[in-house]
């Protein structure tokens, strides 16, 4: 994918959201005194620190499971033949979709959120692994057996470093689609975090709190996607001549 | 001193045992027949080409030998033993470099090397860059060098590990003619100081009769060792030397008739060069 200049599409979003904001009667100026005086309370803070935590935890747990099934497709043909239609196609499936298994499973609670999460996130990772480490190409697992690797090293030496580029894409994937779950996870439940500051500003009727946070949003989104998945996607394939 | 060149001991070759052999060698693709009983011998320090037109098994023999294929019947044998597997005694290069995309040229030349002692190390990487000419480009990635230096730096990295015989695939195939000819000099000087036992896979008679002492020419249909000559010329040689333009051109004309069976069946030139 290419990388898209978060500048350009940054000014057109604040200028629609200034846009829209005038027109449900809340201001750019009413929605700045709001998140002045979010933060100035600690209110906001707290429902950010509360949602980071979530998809922290949400998204180690995705990246370990979606991990273990990206690795056991590629190394066992017949998982992959399984699994392997099965997670191309879940991965497509929009994480709200999950919402409602959610609740049944696991009612109105934290652990609801966490599974919208986790299951948001851990196919498009699996998909991402999967693929890396079947994609490794053959010349390059042949240089391996002529010097002699065994098959540990092969894995070590080849198979993940040539699989990196690949591997790293299904985690900002899988990161992107965790962070989207987890809003719409806490647009149900939630003791605090952004989604619940977004459902506080509705029951409210607070156009500037609702846009304010939507902002919060997107800033944090975009933040994570450019600074640390952008960072080091940008070295390793800088380093291969891939970008 | 490790990599220095120096003279080849003094022996009667054609009486040693073989270094590699193909004892009545048999591969087959499903129905295709890419080899049909051949037998080989690769003498200790020669350096060996296999010329024949496309698809007629050079690739195929040379894997049997590098172990990544077992013949289905007959017998690969190094040193009278049969070959299990591939290995870094027997170090094979690939018309693609096939480099490291995420190493330094210094690290994938040094890619079969022990990384500890790090001194070592680091002194071995580079006595090989010196060696191919390369002390400039260590830090490189494989993807800001030519064609050529990719290709030296494969070479690099598989005499790094001081194997006694180098298979190579068409190693030149992609580089341009200038290129070429100063990885033949370079190949040559090498070959002479080092004593590997080479066997060299090519397309081009031009390259076989430069480089090599002996030359097998390869038939198809099924894959087949035609004829295997001597090549008499003293090292290192003259590459613009009217002998080598004289033997190539018998070459040609050996081939003359397979080249036509080829065309014959696959309609189209088949053969360059
Ligand atoms: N893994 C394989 N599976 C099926 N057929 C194969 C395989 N490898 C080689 N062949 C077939 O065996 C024959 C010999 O192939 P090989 O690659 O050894 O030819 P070659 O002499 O190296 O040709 P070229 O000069 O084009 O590289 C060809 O007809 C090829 O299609
Ligand atoms: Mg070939």
């Amino acid at each position: 994918m290419a990388p898209v200049r978060p500048r350009i599409p940054l000014l057109v979003l604040f200028a629609f959201l200034a846009a829209a904001a005038e027109a449900a009667s809340p201001s750019p100026a009413g929605i700045a005194r709001n998140l002045a005086h979010g933060f100035a309370s600690g209110v906001y803070l707290k429902a950010l620190g509360a949602s980071a935590l979530r998809i922290a935890a949400g998204f180690a747990l995705a990246a370990l499971l979606g991990g273990a099934l990206g690795i056991l497709q590629a190394a066992f043909a017949p998982v992959r033949r399984l699994c392997g239609p099965l997670t191309t196609g879940v991965q497509a499936l929009p994480a709200v979709c999950w919402l409602p298994v959610a609740l049944l499973w696991f009612g109105r609670s934290e652990a609801a959120v966490l599974f919208c999460v986790v299951v948001g996130s851990l196919f498009a990772v699996a998909l991402g692994v999967r693929d890396g480490l079947a994609q490794v190409p053959p010349l390059l697992r042949r240089v391996g057996q002529t010097f002699g690797l065994t098959r540990w090293q092969q894995i070590t030496h080849i198979t993940i470093p040539a699989a990196l580029p690949a591997i790293l894409a299904g985690l900002k994937q899988g990161w992107s689609f965790g962070w989207r779950a987890l809003m719409a996870g806490e647009l149900i439940y939630a003791s605090a975090g952004l989604g619940r500051s977004l459902t506080a500003g509705r029951d409210a009727g607070d156009a500037n709190q609702v846009f304010a946070v939507m902002l919060l949003i997107l800033t944090l989104g975009v933040a994570v996607d450019r600074l640390a998945f952008g960072v080091v996607e940008k070295r390793v394939l800088a380093r291969r001549g891939l970008a | 001193m490790p990599f220095a060149l120096h003279d080849p001991p003094v022996r009667p070759a054609a009486l040693e045992a073989p270094k590699l052999s193909l004892r009545g060698a048999s591969k087959r693709f499903g129905g295709l027949v890419a080899l049909a009983d051949v037998s080989l011998d690769v003498r200790r320090g020669e350096f060996l080409s296999l010329v024949g037109p496309s698809g007629c098994g050079k690739s195929t023999l040379l894997h049997l030998l590098a172990g990544f294929e077992k013949p289905d019947d007959g017998a690969a044998l190094m040193d009278g033993r049969p070959i299990a597997g591939p290995g870094p005694d027997r170090l094979v290069i690939f018309q693609d470099p096939a480099l490291l995309p995420w190493l330094t040229v210094a690290d994938n030349i040094g890619f079969g090397l022990p990384k500890k002692p790090r001194e070592l190390y680091e002194e071995t990487v580079g006595l090989l860059l010196r060696l191919v000419h390369l002390e400039k480009f260590a830090h490189l990635r494989p993807h800001e060098l030519s064609g050529g230096m990719k290709q030296r730096v494969a070479l690099a990295r598989a005499l790094a590990v001081d194997p006694q015989v180098l298979l190579m695939d068409e190693p030149f195939a992609a580089l341009d003619p200038q290129t070429r000819e100063l990885l033949h000099l370079e190949l040559q000087r090498l070959w002479l100081g080092l004593h590997k036992t080479v066997v060299f896979v090519t397309h081009s008679v031009e390259e076989a009769v430069r480089l090599s002492d002996r030359i097998a020419i390869m038939a198809t249909q099924p894959g087949r060792i035609r004829r295997v000559l001597d090549v008499d010329l003293p090292h290192p040689r003259d590459f613009n030397s009217p002998e080598v333009a004289e033997l190539r051109a018998a070459i040609r004309e050996e081939m003359r008739d397979e080249l036509a069976k080829l065309a014959r069946r696959e309609g189209d030139e088949g053969w360059r060069r």
